[in-house]
């Protein structure tokens, strides 16, 4: 126990260059301002956001500890504090104002978005559980308008705690894991055909137009839903292959056999059919966009720049 | 000679691996904890009533009663409501230390997404009367009648309506569908009255579809408001 736990404290304590949560804070911050200003010029804030009593649609009580600090889901209270999140959420992409922009932009997008529980979605609660890891990491060490304050250059080698990086993969996993895991209707599974994809690909709600065709391609929509499940139920094989890989030097055949393949690229590559196929199907808001950002976690800093060199070398033959 | 006395800082310092994989590991277990299905979900987040979750229950008990675990829709659904209320207190106790970081912090959990498909959605249909018929003005997918426009067909709109499929919430129905026909009379001012009701249907098969068929429904949850009335009042 007592070496498990050293194994786990030398963990928390690594090291690494910072591009990597650079990257996703800046991927992140644009989520964060598309899922805002995709309700700003649609013209919803108040009609969502805003309590029944003063102009919305729905009984939305007093909302969370700022909105109610605040006076609640009044149109003066949302929309200061959709400006407040939105201009937050702009200093995140920017890496400007450190730590405090993303923990602004985390807690007044907080207070927007789960006022009206009914018109939320998965990737707010991705959003806001990437907007803490920003808080808890040091995310504008590089990439940043901070870092160009502090060192008079855009880019810094700096290293940082490697640990929030691995929250971000942790949670991806979690979130894949379970989803599938409450995927125990009958059209997900064998005994009810794998239609589930089918079924949702029909619902008036998500489709983003008419999806009759499938039933002409019926069974690649059946394989489509085993493979979701699958590749969700299956995630945490993902952090199997990472404890494998930062143990390599143990024996075993189950080691050997991971150790030899990266485990990240058919995940990524599934992972991204997966999200393509979201986002050109289905109106489920900026989910996939989200999703992916993590995804950009999944790679040590070495490992970016090592394809940055590769690109390049690429593009100048 | 006695050694210099560390200083509050060293001292922290010197536990801070410590600490911080403590921190660490709290984060970690609230992840996981927090994302375990919660018993709201399998009670009122269910809608037990709507067809889509008894259609799903009797596959269900259809199921288990193939394979030798004979049960009928009522026995199975009861069972599940009583395991999750004896769940309930279990899972109370193990994510009472959690939550308040996880509400506070924006580290919530819960993704349940498309875990039971809707075989039986509800559209939500408005119409006007402009004293001789009744005028389509709104329905889903239809740019011939598309009130409202992009703001009905935003995803966090499309949420709302999905709702009233699976877990219908009679007031924010009602509210909903109020305020909704107040911006309809406003801006139709032929409207004498108008009607907002949904129309649910079941999916079809996609033998049915390939076979050309349409799918037929019920309207349900009608409401009908005086277009005056409606012009006349303010916020309400």
């Amino acid at each position: 126990m007592k070496a498990r736990w050293c194994a786990w404290v030398a963990l928390c304590d690594r090291r690494e260059a910072a591009t990597t949560l650079a990257c996703f804070r800046i991927a992140i911050g644009l989520v964060t301002l598309y899922s805002l200003l995709d309700v700003g010029l649609g013209g919803l804030v108040d009609v969502l956001w805003v309590d029944y009593h003063s102009g919305g649609y729905a009984c939305l009580g007093t909302g969370n500890w700022l909105m109610t600090l605040m006076g609640g889901a009044t149109p003066p209270v949302v929309h200061a504090l959709y400006g407040v999140a939105l201009g937050s959420a702009l200093l995140v992409t920017m890496g400007l104002a450190g730590r405090l922009s993303a923990l602004v932009a985390g807690q007044t997008y907080m207070a927007l978005v789960f006022v009206n529980g009914s018109a939320t979605g998965g990737y707010d609660m991705l959003i806001t559980n990437a907007l803490w890891l920003l808080v808890l990491g040091d995310a504008t060490r590089t990439l940043s308008l901070d870092c160009r304050l502090r060192s008079g250059s855009f880019v810094s080698d700096a290293s940082i705690p490697a640990w929030p990086r691995y929250l971000a993969v942790f949670q991806l996993v979690v979130m894949y894991t379970t989803t599938g895991l409450h995927k125990l209707s009958t059209p997900w599974l064998p005994m009810g055909g794998y239609s589930a994809l089918y079924d949702v690909l029909q619902e008036p709600t998500w489709r983003r137009f008419d999806m009759r065709w499938t039933a002409h391609v019926y069974p690649l929509t059946q394989l489509a839903t085993a493979t979701t499940w699958f590749f969700e139920v299956g995630a945490p094989l993902l952090l199997v292959w990472f404890y494998f890989r930062h143990t390599r030097e143990r024996p075993g055949r189950a080691r050997a056999w991971f150790a030899r393949r990266d485990l990240r690229f058919p995940f990524v590559a599934i992972g991204l059919v997966l999200h393509l196929g979201i986002l050109v199907t289905l109106n489920v808001g900026p989910f996939s966009w989200a999703a992916m950002a993590y995804y950009l976690c999944l790679w040590h800093p070495d490992e970016l720049a090592g394809a940055r060199a590769w690109t390049m070398r690429r593009a100048e033959r | 000679m006695t050694p210099p006395r560390e200083s509050r800082r060293e001292r922290f310092e010197a536990r801070w691996p410590q600490l911080r994989a403590a921190l660490i590991a709290f984060h970690v277990l609230m992840v996981v904890v927090m994302s375990l299905p919660a018993p709201d979900a399998l009670l009122s987040g269910m809608g037990w009533d709507s067809v889509n979750t008894q259609a799903e229950v009797a596959r269900w008990a259809e199921g288990l009663s193939r394979v030798g675990a004979e049960t009928t829709p009522d026995a199975l659904g009861a069972s599940v409501r009583q395991g999750a209320e004896r769940y309930r207190g279990f899972h109370t106790a193990l994510t009472a230390p959690f939550s308040m970081y996880s509400q506070l912090s924006g580290a919530r959990q819960g993704w349940v997404m498309f875990a039971k498909p809707q075989r039986h959605p509800a559209e939500l249909h408005i119409d006007l009367w402009d004293g001789t018929a009744w005028q389509a003005v709104y329905r889903p997918h239809d740019s011939a009648h598309d009130f409202w426009g992009e703001r009905l067909r935003h995803h966090r709109m499309r949420k709302q309506l999905g709702r009233f499929a699976r877990t219908f919430d009679m007031p924010t129905y009602d509210r909903l569908a109020e305020f909704l026909a107040r911006e309809v009379a406003r801006a139709h001012p032929e409207a004498r009255r108008v009607r907002v009701q949904l129309y649910r249907y079941a999916t079809l098969p996609p033998e049915a579809v390939r076979a050309g068929a349409t799918p037929l429904g019920e309207y349900e949850h009608a409401r009908r408001y005086n277009a005056a009335t409606l012009r006349a009042g303010g916020a309400p």
